[in-house]
């Protein structure tokens, strides 16, 4: 039996801390790009890896063939007391023995592979009616995984989760000018996520085409509103990375800058992450170092009150563990990483945003965004000019940039319709990419924002 | 691996095993100091089968399971794209493989106590010259093999061995963060590491005093690491895939001069020891040079095997993958030919303008209509052929397809950065925004 056979072999270890993760996966997966099918199939991976820590270093150990433990915990061991620094440690976390299973009503394993080939070519079909659309591409995904985690404090978890989601996009061509739309639903709700999409299918195939007619935006400094599914990736991307504790907690001079009880934007203003929330894309029960997830307070009414931490990095800042160690397959070791990060809601109608509003840009969705800790760029998927308090023409290449503290403390509206975005993509750290996550948001309002155009 | 191809071709027309093991080892430095050291073992094997005319795909890594991704790759060719290729033999009439170097066995018996000794040897560099500087890094080896058997009767291996580090130093100048970045990705090892550790240290010294920029269009001058997000915009426009589905900005325009004429570019999976360098593609396929723009004209597209059969065109080795995916089209080693200047030469021409290193937000824009917009990460400010000091919060944006025909300088120093050699590039002119009017 494998779990004795782990168990007996953490009995007896040359280092401080010893864990072990073995995985399985199942990925089914559907993409048309055009008329085309590009691929359907069925993939499997399996393995595991070991992590020791030595006074402060680490060892770690992958590997396809779980004959290969004992070796590997040697191995891992070896190397850790090869890197030993001077000291450090884990902070405590309570032993805990768990084992979860998925239980849905609609489990995508148990739909046949030409009902997800059905879905996706139903979608790609309703992309390529209109005449304007150049190409398309949909793709399905669905993940099984089963996650086992043992450490020499006797922690043994199970846990397995399924992922299900599907993302399009239309791209409408015109010449020299190509404009995309995309849009994606993803969670761990089973495969009901990704039925009845109609409307959003719909709706990017005439946005791409829209695209094609609208201007590009003039670059300079505008009052921005920012829709829920980009401001959830501002709030990740600008905000959520510095928040990882794994940034600051060898680097005083960042963590002066991040001093707790510091005010990063108004009272109105309340940032979390919560691993907890049901059916989310970043949603779970145990990080990959055995830590239950939670709620965690990042910003609370203004006011810097926390940040993420795995138990390397609470050890060394003397704080509380969030369970936020994660890594996106056993090739990897975990690390600080978000899970369903968002701005609370605040009061503001949309409507009345948009009302106070003499000129600036209506900013919406995400193409993607990138950090250097406080310089953030991210591009929109597409904007609207905003004149007089009411939405204008679309216009296109809006890419927002700027110093994250600033932008914080320039939001001067926060709306009452949050919404939380998860799709079938995730987020990029240290070469681990993509791993699950969540971001969310309700409608903000935002002066001052430095936009490049032309 | 017999096995699976045996039990396959019981099931199904034709197919193909691909197969592939590596052993990565990694050293990470964390502020200053070693942090941690990875060993990462991995192998997986890909069956891609052709029944009545269609193709299927299953992959594992447990080759325990050679009967169950039999049934998935035959299951799911079922519903899968018409395949437009046959498998290729060893005696089609095939070129014969490049004799490539791609394996080196410094890189192979690499022992961690050296890498560790490189890691500290440059940080301490760093430290003496300037503690204020903060370093992470990573050294990185790897060590894979390949094997690809079918039902047409090719059987080959081949193995690739990999060097990279990337070297990252931070500081504070001005109250705000900076990065200084420096690496390098070859088949071999890098032996003399003081001439990255050099530019940082020249990076971060110029980097103290900051300059203001005005938003107005002006030159534009690229590192060669800068370079290579322009380039990624050609990557995408000369895929083989995105001309099959017509999205590509080039698309019926082979023959046609579409840029400058002292643009040369070609993607080059032969050359010795380059990044993306092999001697088989991922579907058996000899690698070649192809010539991609030659002085500006639109020569040749990236083409794996079924791409290029849909198209009625020869496939140009370029069928990229790993076990886990199907091949497509991707470049191997993407080389721009060098021009005459030294890059002090294409500064010293620039009244006012500015000089780009290092890039934010690279493929956030419509890179594939060739459009950029990025934050610039490091850069200068040009000054009458001087550059003054660093410049901050400064956006750069235009098209490639634009940009290549407003070129005002290409230099003579070529690097190459993980797989793209590209000498420094200046353009006449960019739109540079910041926020001062």
């Amino acid at each position: 039996m494998m779990e004795e056979k782990v168990k007996k072999a953490l009995k007896k270890v040359d280092a401080e801390y010893v864990e072990v993760h073995l995985e399985e996966t199942e990925v089914t997966s559907v993409r048309y790009s055009g008329k085309e099918m590009d691929s359907i199939g069925t993939h499997f991976t399996r393995g595991g890896n070991v992590r020791a820590f030595f006074r402060g270093g680490w060892g770690f150990s992958s590997f396809n063939d779980v004959i290969r433990i004992g070796e590997a915990i040697q191995e891992a061991c070896q190397h850790a007391r090869q890197v030993a620094r001077d000291g450090g440690g884990l902070a405590p976390a309570n032993p805990l023995e768990d084992r979860v299973q998925v239980e849905l009503e609609d489990d995508p394993r148990e739909i046949p592979l030409s009902e997800k080939e059905r879905i996706a070519r139903t979608y790609n079909e309703i992309i390529l009616a209109s005449s304007k659309i150049q190409t398309s591409q949909v793709r399905y995904v669905d993940k099984f995984m089963r996650r086992s985690f043992y450490n020499t404090e006797g922690t043994a978890l199970h846990e397995e989760r399924i992922y299900c989601g599907i993302s399009f996009s239309a791209i409408a061509k015109d010449g020299a000018n190509i404009q995309t739309s995309f849009d994606s639903v993803g969670g761990t709700r089973g495969f009901k996520t990704v039925l009845g999409q109609e409307g959003k299918v719909e709706r990017i195939t005439k946005e791409a085409i829209d695209l094609l007619k609208a201007e590009k935006v003039e670059g300079g400094r505008y009052s921005v509103i920012v829709n829920p599914m980009l401001a959830g990736v501002f709030a990740h991307e600008a905000f959520g990375h510095l928040s990882e504790a794994d940034h600051l907690d060898e680097n005083e001079r960042i963590l002066k800058i991040m001093e707790l009880g510091k005010r990063f934007g108004s009272e109105e203003l309340s940032i979390v992450d919560d691993g907890t929330l049901k059916g989310e894309r970043g949603s779970y029960l145990y990080d990959d170092e055995g830590v239950p997830a939670q709620k965690t307070d990042l910003i609370r009414e203004g006011i810097l009150v926390g940040r993420l931490h795995s138990r390397e990095t609470a050890y060394k800042m003397g704080e509380p563990l969030t369970g936020n160690g994660r890594a996106i397959n056993f090739r990897h070791p975990p690390i600080v990483r978000m899970s369903c990060t968002y701005i609370e809601p605040g009061e503001k109608s949309f409507e009345e945003m948009v009302s106070e509003v003499n000129e600036g840009i209506y900013a919406v969705d995400a193409l993607g965004g990138q950090t250097q800790l406080e310089m953030f760029t991210f591009s929109a998927g597409k904007g609207y000019r905003i004149k007089d308090g009411k939405i204008g023409p679309m216009v296109r290449d809006v890419i927002l940039t700027g110093n994250l503290f600033e932008t914080l403390r320039n939001i001067d509206a926060i709306g009452n319709d949050l919404q939380h975005h998860g799709g079938l993509g995730g987020c990029g750290k240290d070469g681990q990419f993509p791993l699950p996550v969540s971001t969310g948001a309700p409608h903000i309002r935002i002066r001052n924002v430095t936009i490049g155009g032309k | 691996m017999e096995k699976i191809l045996e039990n396959a071709m019981k099931k199904v027309d034709g197919a193909e095993v691909y197969y592939e093991e590596s052993e990565e080892r990694i050293m990470r430095f964390k502020s200053n100091r070693l942090h941690s050291i990875n060993v990462k073992e991995t192998r997986g094997v890909g069956l891609r089968v052709i029944h009545k005319g269609r193709v299927g795909f299953s992959s594992s890594m447990d080759l325990s399971q050679a009967n169950l991704i039999v049934e998935k790759a035959t299951e799911s060719a079922q519903f899968g794209q018409e395949a437009k290729f046959s498998f290729p033999s060893a005696g089609s009439g095939l070129k014969p493989a490049p004799k490539v170097k791609v394996v080196s066995d410094e890189v192979r018996n690499f022992p961690l106590e050296k890498g560790i000794e490189m890691g500290k040897e440059m940080i301490e560099s760093i430290q003496t010259s300037n503690s204020e500087i903060k370093t992470d890094l990573h050294i990185e080896t790897e060590v894979s093999k390949t094997h690809i058997l079918n039902s047409s009767g090719l059987d080959l291996s081949f193995e690739n061995t990999y060097f990279s580090f990337f070297l990252e130093g931070f500081l504070i100048v001005d109250g705000s963060f900076l990065w200084i970045s420096e690496g390098k990705g070859s088949c071999r090892l890098v032996h003399d590491m003081k001439p990255y550790v050099k530019r940082i240290l020249w990076k971060a010294d110029l980097a103290r005093k900051v300059a203001p920029v005005k938003t107005k269009r002006m030159p534009v001058l690229f590192s060669p690491w800068a370079m290579t997000t322009l380039l990624e915009a050609f990557e995408l426009g000369v895929n083989g895939k995105r001309i099959q589905k017509g999205s590509s900005p080039l698309l019926n325009r082979r023959g046609e001069k579409v840029l400058d004429d002292r643009v040369t570019l070609v993607d080059d999976g032969t050359l010795d020891y380059g990044l993306g360098s092999s001697p088989f593609d991922g579907e058996g396929i000899p690698t070649q040079k192809t010539v991609l723009f030659e002085k500006g004209i639109l020569k040749s597209y990236l083409f794996d095997l079924q791409t290029a059969g849909m198209l009625g065109e020869e496939t140009t080795g370029n069928g990229e993958r790993g076990f886990g995916s199907l091949p497509s089209p991707g470049s191997t080693n993407f080389v721009l030919q060098p021009g005459e200047k030294s890059t002090d030469e294409l500064i010293q021409a620039i009244k006012e303008g500015v000089i780009v290193y290092d890039v934010i937000g690279g493929g956030q824009s419509n890179l594939l209509a060739g459009d950029f917009s990025f934050n610039v990460g490091l850069g200068f400010k040009i000054e009458g052929g001087e550059m003054v000091g660093r410049v901050k919060d400064v956006m750069v944006s235009g098209n490639v397809y634009e940009a290549f025909n407003q070129i005002r300088g290409i230099g003579k120093e070529v690097e190459d950065v993980f797989g793209v050699f590209s000498p420094p590039v200046s353009f006449d002119s960019l739109n540079v925004a910041s926020g001062e009017k």
